[in-house]
């Protein structure tokens, strides 16, 4: 089996305040095959912005090692990731703030070109930006055009230009099309979609929508307070999730189908507890429904109990016959 | 069955003066909002959801704003016309909003005891005690301790915040509740929640409801009828029935069509091409008629009135001339 | 292969936004007046240098015509050595202007070097920059001045050289502070995800992005600084005389205030419409350039 082209292992990042050591993200691992899309799916709070920073290493570790195409890159330096720049982009969030407003649409995208050498002259930069306007569906005739008289979705189409520019083989997408409109979120998608299928491109699709991800990812991953609780691949998170805050996760998303068919949902209860000076029991306990007695003696670690399919709960690590918690415990 | 009507707005028109130009923000619209009942009100950015919701109000900033045509009747009385008094007495009393972002919606150095006090003091003729205590009453409504009265906005989270927002609005039991986007700033977990609550707190307090939103999901979870705007007008109205399940416009159609929830995996999202007009044109014939699928010659140059297909569903578009109800049977 | 943009559609005409920002100010009736008067005041000093001969003309005594009212031969009238005062005014404004712009853009470049290192690295240097800059700040700009004059000894230079140690202070402050600010913006983020290196997105990305509030202070610290230097002048630590500083006009005309009370006015007024004149642009230019006004 073909190497993946990202691997990450025990990744951790902690911050110091005030008030004590913030675990931002803790203890994640997973990997991601070449062309596929791994979704990381979490409220806020729950480390994903984090983690994608962490992949890049726009932030640096605190722990872990991260293997971008067979090799470490844990300790890479500044000049050593250079290159990889042009291996592993990122889409950011707010179309709004991620484009520097003082440069055209011409000079956001033939940035990294000119940045990186990777072709020379004037006249063919500004061919190859043309062209990646044309892929992204960004008509030319706003080229000398400057960000803050387009709008959200044309801002991101930018955005996702000046990361196809430099070629990349894996793109970490944060939060997208949030900040869209739902009309112009489906344009975006099925870009992102399509060119994923021409080029071959490998996606870490963060989000906090449930619909967007599992439209678009291939496994998916649930975030929460900096662990990684759940990873399996899309269909069985919807099918069969098995963690506790999976379920609520999906129960919560508020469903457009109106009679019959409307879903029952149970809410969860209580809010997100303090990600500073975790004390060593599930960080789920507070809000679940399902305890047992481990749950509040030490902090569950992600196990595979069915092929491919990855949890962290305390009580889904102790049954025999995972089948059996599709039952509630008062049935 | 006017006496039925809690809200009624008859073609209302507001337009934006701004340096670029003339903004068409509202071009007509009309609907009726009855006792007891929640509409949910859906359209994208630009769509002019929050001018109509401030037209409610009066509250849109002139300048530069401007309603220049248009009836806001609220049981019975046009709010348009009222002078400042009566105004100051309907809003927060009869009429309250909330807004969508929690985070700016409280003043920070006030505590929530006092901002929801505030709102009673404003209204009803009690002292300051009194007040506190329709205060707490509130607080424990919405399901946070009593206790934290006199915590800062500042010591709560985006989703207890939204709490005590909803808090002040109902503080003088108000008889429409205009909630503009109020969960769109929250986590999912904590939208449900705070959903729920609303959901739960019009139907005790037999309260009417005006929910804007662009979120089709949040709409089916609270709404009984469903109004869709487009470029400041309604396209389509009826219950929530009636739109979800037997949508005839194509904006309507083209909005369900681009949720990836409903989707299969692998299969291709249809996004609406295009996009909403400039809203500083004036509109010749179907604002939407560029982007539809379905678009003649007529809808280029005539603008299509509301229709009535049933005693409850109304639809704005050609495709329906001739297929109207008939008035008698 | 055409020159720019091969396409047949035609290019979108687009506004950068300093042409948007100058369209705006446009439209303020008080940027426009407080522009033409610059204007024309800084023309007046450019040519004056050309037209009058500093000793003949600007500081030449002429003790028969002394204490002339404003007549037709002289406007303004002459001053109590009977040299014309409309030629001295005129002539003054040279000091006046380059010592006001002189220290605003030296302090500037100071203050905005300091301040965006403060404001980028954090920490130490933060630290260190700021407590100096605090102190610096909270003494009097005259009495700095003071200090350094009596060091240095009065000259033009002198006083423009004390002046840009306070200039900066101001620098250094708002530098910081958007430096900060837009240190933690996503497009920031996105120059770094390319793989820039920090000095170039501070060069190209950062700085450039800063420069609305450090304009606005510009035009509002040129005027502050003039009044400082004509309060100098005016105790006599300026400009020295027999130079016509305009602050060192008004101290002259102090003995003849009685009876010749437009020896002092007419300085005095051309310090308040050079003043008034900035602080109008500068307030349109804050205007023109609020983010919040923008659609």
């Amino acid at each position: 089996m073909a190497e993946p082209i990202l691997r990450v292992e025990n990744l951790t990042k902690y911050f110091q305040t005030p008030r004590g050591q913030l675990h931002a993200v803790d203890g994640v691992s997973f990997s991601i095959d070449k062309g596929k899309t791994l979704g990381i799916v979490g409220e806020s709070g729950c480390g994903k912005s984090t983690t994608g920073r962490l992949i890049l290493k726009l932030i640096d570790a605190t722990k872990g090692n991260i293997y971008f195409d067979g090799k470490d890159i844990t300790k890479y330096s500044v000049s050593q990731m250079r290159s990889l720049r042009c291996d592993m982009q990122m889409i950011f969030q707010d179309p709004f703030s991620s484009l520097d407003p003082r440069q055209s649409v011409m000079q956001l995208i033939s940035e990294p070109i000119i940045e990186h050498k990777l072709i020379k002259g004037k006249e063919a930069i500004e061919k190859r930006t043309l062209e990646l306007m044309d892929i992204v569906g960004l008509a030319r005739r706003y080229v000398n055009t400057y960000p803050h008289e387009l709008d959200g979705g044309r801002r991101q189409r930018i955005g996702v230009a000046r990361a196809l520019a430099v070629n990349p083989k894996l793109i970490v997408c944060d939060e997208p099309v949030s900040a869209l409109d739902v009309s112009i979120q489906a344009q975006i998608l099925n870009l992102l979609k399509n060119l994923q299928k021409e080029y071959g491109l490998t996606y870490v699709f963060i989000t906090h929508n449930l619909a967007v991800v599992k439209y678009f990812s291939d496994d998916i991953a649930v975030m929460y307070l900096g662990q990684m609780v759940e990873k399996a691949p899309s269909d069985l998170i919807f099918t069969r999730p098995l963690h506790p805050y999976t379920k609520a996760l999906l129960e919560a998303v508020p469903v457009p189908i109106v009679g019959k068919n409307r879903p029952i949902r149970k809410l969860i209860r209580g809010e997100i507890t303090s990600p500073v000076n975790l004390p060593d029991e599930c960080r789920f306990c507070s809000r679940c429904d399902y305890l047992v007695d481990a749950c509040k003696t030490h902090d569950p670690q992600l196990a595979e109990v069915e092929p491919n399919h990855f949890v962290a709960c305390a009580r889904i690590h102790s049954v025999d016959d995972i089948n059996i918690t599709k039952t509630r415990p008062e049935n | 069955m006017a006496e039925q009507n809690l809200l009624e707005l008859q073609d209302l028109k507001v337009e934006y003066d701004t340096d670029a130009g003339i903004v068409y923000a509202v071009n007509g619209i009309s609907f009726t909002i009855a006792k007891k009942k929640t509409l949910g009100l859906v359209g994208e950015t630009g769509a002019g959801k929050t001018t109509t919701a401030l037209s409610i109000l009066n509250l849109v900033p002139d300048p530069p704003g401007r309603i220049t045509a248009g009836k806001v009747i609220l049981e019975g009385k046009n709010v348009l016309e009222m002078t400042t008094e009566e105004l100051e007495k309907m809003r927060g009393n009869d009429v309250a909003m909330i807004f969508q972002d929690p985070m700016t919606a409280l003043n920070p150095v006030m505590t929530v005891g006092e901002q929801i006090a505030e709102s009673v003091l404003l209204h009803n003729e009690v002292s300051e005690e009194e007040a506190l205590v329709r205060a707490k009453e509130m607080l424990k409504m919405v399901g946070i301790d009593e206790g934290r009265a006199t915590d800062y906005p500042h010591q709560f989270s985006g989703g207890m915040r939204q709490r005590v927002v909803i808090a002040i609005a109902l503080a003088c039991h108000p008889k429409l509740l205009i909630a503009d986007e109020p969960t769109t700033a929250l986590d999912v977990t904590i939208q449900a929640q705070v959903l729920a609550l609303i959901k739960q707190l019009i139907t005790s307090r037999d309260m009417s409801m005006l929910l804007i939103t662009h979120d089709l999901g949040v709409v089916a979870e609270v709404c009984d009828d469903v109004a869709v705007m487009y470029s400041g007008q309604i396209v389509e109205i009826g219950t929530a029935d009636d739109v979800f399940n037997h949508m005839l416009h194509p904006y309507t159609e083209g909005l369900f069509n681009s949720l990836p929830n409903l989707k299969e995996r692998g299969e291709e999202l249809q996004p609406i091409k295009g996009m909403m007009p400039n809203p500083m044109e004036k509109i010749v014939g179907c604002s939407f008629a560029p982007r539809c699928p379905y678009a003649t010659e007529r809808c280029g140059s005539e603008i299509p009135v509301l229709h009535n297909m049933s005693a409850t569903h109304r639809v704005a578009c050609h495709r329906y001339d001739g297929k109207e109800m008939k008035e008698n049977g | 292969m055409a020159k720019t943009v091969e396409n047949p559609e035609t290019v979108e005409k687009s506004r950068t936004l300093f042409q948007e920002t100058w369209r705006r100010l446009l439209k303020n009736k008080g940027a426009i007046i407080g522009m033409v008067f610059l204007v024309v005041l800084v023309v007046a000093a450019i040519l004056s240098g050309f037209i009058f001969d500093y000793d003949t003309d600007v500081i030449g005594q002429d003790i028969k015509n002394r204490l002339q009212w404003p007549s037709k031969e002289h406007i303004f009238g002459t001053d109590e050595l009977g040299r014309d005062i409309f030629t001295r005014i005129l002539y003054g404004a040279r000091y006046s202007l380059a010592i006001g712009c002189g220290s605003v853009a030296i302090g500037l470049v100071i203050g905005v070097i300091l301040g965006s290192l403060a404001g980028f690295y954090g920490g130490v240097v933060d630290q260190i920059v700021m407590r100096v800059n605090d102190i610096l700040y909270a003494i009097p700009n005259i009495m700095i001045a003071v200090v350094i004059v009596s060091l240095l000894g009065t000259s033009t230079f002198n006083l423009l050289l004390a002046l840009c140690v306070s200039a900066s202070t101001s620098f250094v402050r708002i530098a910081r502070a958007s430096v900060m600010t837009i240190r933690g913006q996503e497009y920031v983020e996105s120059a770094y995800a390319m793989g820039l290196p920090t000095w170039k997105v501070i060069m190209k990305h950062i700085i450039p992005n800063c420069l609305s509030p450090i304009i606005v202070q510009v035009t509002l610290l040129i005027g502050t600084t003039i009044i400082s230097a004509s309060s100098l002048s005016f105790l006599g630590i300026g400009v020295p005389s027999p130079a016509p500083e305009w602050g060192a006009m008004l101290s002259s005309g102090r003995s003849q205030i009685r009876n010749a009370s437009y020896i002092c006015v007419i300085p005095g007024l051309a310090i308040m419409f050079t003043v008034l004149a900035l602080n109008l642009l500068g307030d349109g230019l804050r205007d023109a350039l609020d983010p919040k006004l923008k659609k």
